[in-house]
């Protein structure tokens, strides 16, 4: 099998992922002394549905399977699974869910998608209640993502902002956030940040003075009394509160690498939206989030959804497919 | 929590660095009132009406400060001076704030407030013509001479810009290059009065 031949990278930081909490640590399996080679993580969420996630996904890791990455891609759309319907793979033997039963690694379950250097774990035929994982299970696929060898293992998240979607998302190195030039699908797309940020502030440990600022910001509507008025203003009110903390909080934050796609773009307008996002995210919530790319609109994505072909090898030559390039070339020079 | 803890510096709400150019401030000023925006799909469920007119009212008075010269020093002297002092070290300083000297100086140099309207104006057109670009520069108290002085392009030459009425043909990229530092010196974008000049518009090699 394709895969099986690759050869290790030498070596690979872990720093980004060494300043996690303890209960992070434990959860994806990472300690400081860790020395073993381990692949990228790349994770793409967003919250909404049908912005493109899977199309993003897929095409990413065509990219740098093309560029001679070995890449694994993993659906964990848990209970909405389509990522081997996205590549065309029928081949269904192996899945997700093998690994809480016969299988010993996540590797095993890898299977080649005809495209070289790529592979993939489906979540076709997954149990019917694995979007429910027990937190157990949670643990020990996530402690195997860092296992599986390749250069990069990408997630293809469902939508929403279920806690397994949103733990996937923060144990990733870097998280991609998709979205579309949509108000619903803006709303969504900060809503799921704000999810994810404020399930890492969330960790147990909190001082009660702490806890209960973050249950009031929790609970808050816009009010303009309230001098918390974003994610960042929290952060701070924390840090007066409980500066030890608040830096703890901090450090904790950075897990947080995010990444904007904006898809479905149609003008000079919606490109700029994308930059208004990355400065809107700053000042919310204190987090960068630069654009990675923007892809435009093209009919030709739902003809090869309906081909069950991959957008990248049935339109290699299309603007679309030539940012993904640019994406994928982006996260490469940044990872070395 | 108190109010100045979390008051951004006007560089930082324009998310540019104390060394930012008079371009790159007017670029990043016109980049943030987009994002800002209260139609912007940017800003969409992040935040109620009340806080984005404040916001907006930061961006504007960030600007106000930033993209004048003399302005902006001070500021930047309150800045540096500031570290234990209230909001008000923190906006553009009063005159009573200041020494006898510095009061006149001030009173010689500093630019005329802008009428709202004609910021509202500034901050929606899309075209900045000859005429505009006149009140403009009116409105802010700064003469034909000053900018020849500052800029070294002869008095006729800024005339006829602001008239947009060639005495006789000149080369587009001459214009484009006396227009640039126009819009600099008065406080504009220079990407944006140049996108929008309309004699500028569909010309060849030569205007006028």
């Amino acid at each position: 099998m394709q895969l099986r031949q690759f050869t290790r990278k030498t070596t690979q930081s872990v720093e980004g992922i060494m300043v996690a909490p303890r209960s992070w640590d434990e959860m994806s399996g990472v300690y400081p002394n860790a020395t073993e080679t381990q692949p990228t993580l790349l994770a793409v969420g967003g919250g909404k549905g049908g912005v493109g996630k899977t199309l993003v996904t897929t095409s990413i890791g065509i990219a740098m399977a093309q560029q001679g990455k070995r890449v694994v891609l993993i659906d964990l759309d848990l209970g909405g699974a389509n990522l081997h319907s996205s590549l065309g793979v029928r081949d269904s033997r192996a899945s997700l869910n093998d690994l809480f039963g016969s299988a010993e690694q996540l590797g095993d379950l890898v299977i080649e998608t005809g495209i070289e250097g790529l592979g993939m774990v489906s979540g076709a035929h997954d149990a019917l209640n694995i979007a429910n994982l027990p937190f157990q299970q949670k643990e020990k696929l996530v402690r195997h993502l860092r296992k599986v060898d390749a250069d990069y293992v990408i997630l293809d998240l469902g939508a929403g902002t279920t806690y397994n979607t949103l733990d996937f998302f923060i144990a990733a190195d870097i998280g991609i956030v998709t979205t579309i030039p949509e108000p619903t699908s803006i709303e969504n797309t900060y809503c799921f940040i704000k999810s994810a940020f404020f399930r890492l502030l969330n960790a147990p440990g909190q001082p009660q003075d702490v806890r209960q600022v973050i249950q009031e910001a929790l609970l808050r509507r816009h009010d303009d009394a309230l001098s918390i008025r974003s994610a960042s203003d929290l952060v701070r009110e924390i840090e007066r509160i409980d500066p030890v903390y608040g830096r703890t909080l901090k450090i904790r934050l950075r897990q947080l690498d995010l990444r904007l796609v904006l898809n479905q773009v149609l003008d000079t307008a919606d490109i700029q939206l994308g930059r208004s996002m990355e400065m809107v995210t700053r000042r919310y919530f204190g987090l960068e989030m630069p654009v990675l790319g923007c892809i435009l609109h093209d009919r030709s994505v739902q003809r090869s959804v309906r081909a069950q072909r991959p957008f990248m090898l049935e339109y290699p030559n299309s603007r679309a497919a030539a940012t993904f390039e640019q994406i994928a070339r982006s996260v490469m020079q940044g990872e070395e | 929590m108190s109010s100045n803890e979390t008051t951004p510096t006007h560089y930082e709400l324009l998310g540019v660095s104390r060394k930012a150019s008079g371009v790159e401030v007017a670029s990043a000023y016109r980049a943030a009132k987009q994002a800002w925006d209260p139609q912007s799909l940017a800003v969409y469920s992040l935040y109620s009406h009340n806080e984005l007119s404040a916001i907006n009212h930061q961006l504007d008075e960030a600007y106000r400060t930033l993209s004048d010269p003399f302005l902006r020093a001070r500021y930047d002297a309150a800045l540096a001076g500031q570290e234990p002092t209230g909001p008000a070290a923190m906006g553009t300083p009063t005159l009573s704030e200041v020494s006898p000297g510095e009061e006149q100086m001030a009173q010689e140099e500093a630019p005329h407030e802008l009428d709202p309207a004609l910021l509202e104006e500034i901050e929606q057109t899309d075209c900045f013509d000859g005429p505009l670009l006149a009140r403009i520069r009116q409105a802010k108290g700064i003469s034909i001479e000053e900018i020849a002085d500052r800029t070294k392009i002869g008095r006729n030459h800024l005339r006829e810009i602001e008239a947009e009425q060639f005495s006789r043909p000149i080369a587009a990229v001459y214009l484009k290059g006396y227009l640039k530092q126009y819009a600099l010196v008065i406080g504009l974008d220079p990407d944006r009065v140049l996108s929008t000049y309309p004699s500028l518009q569909n010309h060849g090699n030569w205007v006028g």
